[in-house]
């Protein structure tokens, strides 16, 4: 009597993702309210453009959606990043001694991930806490395969060296 | 293989991204160079201090029920809302007018068409909460008993808040919890004695426990209300 396709369709692929989705904009948005905010815009937007979901990882599909949403908060709020900015300089040239790194302060590792700017903060986040696919990442950041390779790499150099510095200390 | 082609194949081989036949020649450089195989020991180290020591945020039940209940409603959603309403207000005025002639079974009715009506409505929690020791003394002053409140979160049942409500004219202490995606609602009251009856698809589940009536009722299967009834009996005698 109440089963309807879409909403069904809605809990089934969307809600196990919610969690997932509040994670993400935590971390770009370093703030619970904003955070919470961006969600709830994220899943009137899902709701809407269910229909034009098309296969493939429906994790992957709202988590983009998320983002755009912190985006437009961080816009909003004229914050100091963009998630689009081409500051990825590719790896495979020059060797990593002579890449100038983010220095790190932080206390412990999440801090030390929440010191890192945007880009880098967003592809260690859904590789190593959310598992995504570099397919997967890619198509929530919206860059190519390779530049996810290269800001996660990025990523783990700055970290890798955080590490080995807190422990020199 | 050289060192500078191992050491870009590194992450993708550590994250499952680099293909079988390039994954079989890394392996065999790794074994004859310590190097790399540091490089790849720090990959994995950094890994798993990441897993092991970053808490994800989570969404606190209320934010999720509000979330959730903020969604707009679709046009298929907005044919049944109107004639699910008519129906619950129609199954309580039929309630009010014909119980003394109505069957065994009548409670169970009337408590799923106020769940059906609490799913519809804002409000259906009017003290959010997860924490059993917020709840509990919100009712105190609006009831003439005391219920029953346990948080059943470790038994996979949420805490979310609860509502005040009347049910047949008497007014009870209605838990709201989650199981799954779906909503339980745990009414409690006195003199709601009836036996337990799938309703339109819902069941619910009649238990008493300290001469209070309790009645849970959910869209989740029949062996859920079982097993919240359990936990929920030993939570409260603990």
């Amino acid at each position: 009597m109440f089963k309807r396709a879409e909403e069904d369709r809605f809990e089934r692929e969307i809600v196990p993702h919610l969690d997932s989705g509040y994670n993400l904009a935590v971390w770009l948005l370093r703030n619970s309210h904003d955070a919470e905010d961006a969600l709830q815009n994220a899943a009137i937007k899902a709701h809407q453009r269910l229909g034009s979901m098309r296969g493939g990882s429906a994790k992957a599909w709202f988590l983009a959606i998320v983002r755009n949403e912190c985006m437009n908060s961080a816009r909003g709020k004229k914050m100091e990043w963009s998630l689009s900015e081409e500051r990825d300089a590719p790896l495979a040239c020059g060797s990593p001694e002579e890449e100038v790194l983010q220095r790190i302060q932080a206390e412990n590792i999440s801090a030390a991930i929440n010191a890192l700017d945007a880009p880098y903060r967003e592809a260690i986040l859904l590789r190593e806490i959310e598992g995504l696919s570099y397919a997967e990442i890619g198509s929530v950041a919206q860059i190519p395969i390779g530049t996810v390779m290269s800001r996660l790499s990025r990523a783990r150099k700055m970290l890798i060296e955080w590490l080995k510095e807190k422990e020199r200390a | 293989m050289k060192c500078d082609t191992a050491s870009k194949w590194l992450e993708a081989y550590l994250d499952g991204e680099l293909d079988a036949v390039r994954s079989v020649e890394l392996e065999e450089h790794l074994a004859g160079c310590a190097s790399c195989s540091a490089g790849l020991a720090e990959l994995r180290r950094l890994s798993g201090i990441v897993k092991e020591q970053v808490q994800p945020s989570e969404l606190s039940g209320g934010k999720r029920v509000a979330i959730l209940s903020g969604l707009p409603r679709k046009r298929e959603r907005r044919i049944w809302l109107p004639a699910a309403a008519g129906f619950a207000v129609g199954c309580l005025v039929m309630l009010a007018l014909w119980r003394p002639w109505m069957a065994d079974g009548s409670i169970a009715r009337a408590l799923v068409a106020d769940h059906i009506r609490s799913l519809m409505a804002q409000g259906a929690i009017q003290v959010v909460s997860s924490d059993q020791h917020t709840v509990k003394p919100w009712f105190q002053g609006k009831l003439s008993f005391s219920p029953s409140v346990v948080d059943l979160s470790s038994q996979g049942f949420p805490l979310l808040g609860g509502r005040l409500d009347y049910v047949e004219g008497r007014p009870v202490a209605a838990l709201v919890y989650r199981r799954r995606q779906h909503f339980v609602n745990v009414f409690v009251g006195v003199g709601l004695s009836g036996s337990s009856a799938d309703v339109d698809g819902f069941h619910t589940r009649h238990w008493t426990m300290g001469g209070l009536d309790y009645w849970a009722v959910t869209d989740a299967s029949p062996a859920d209300l079982e097993e919240l009834q359990t936990d929920f009996e030993k939570a409260a005698g603990e």
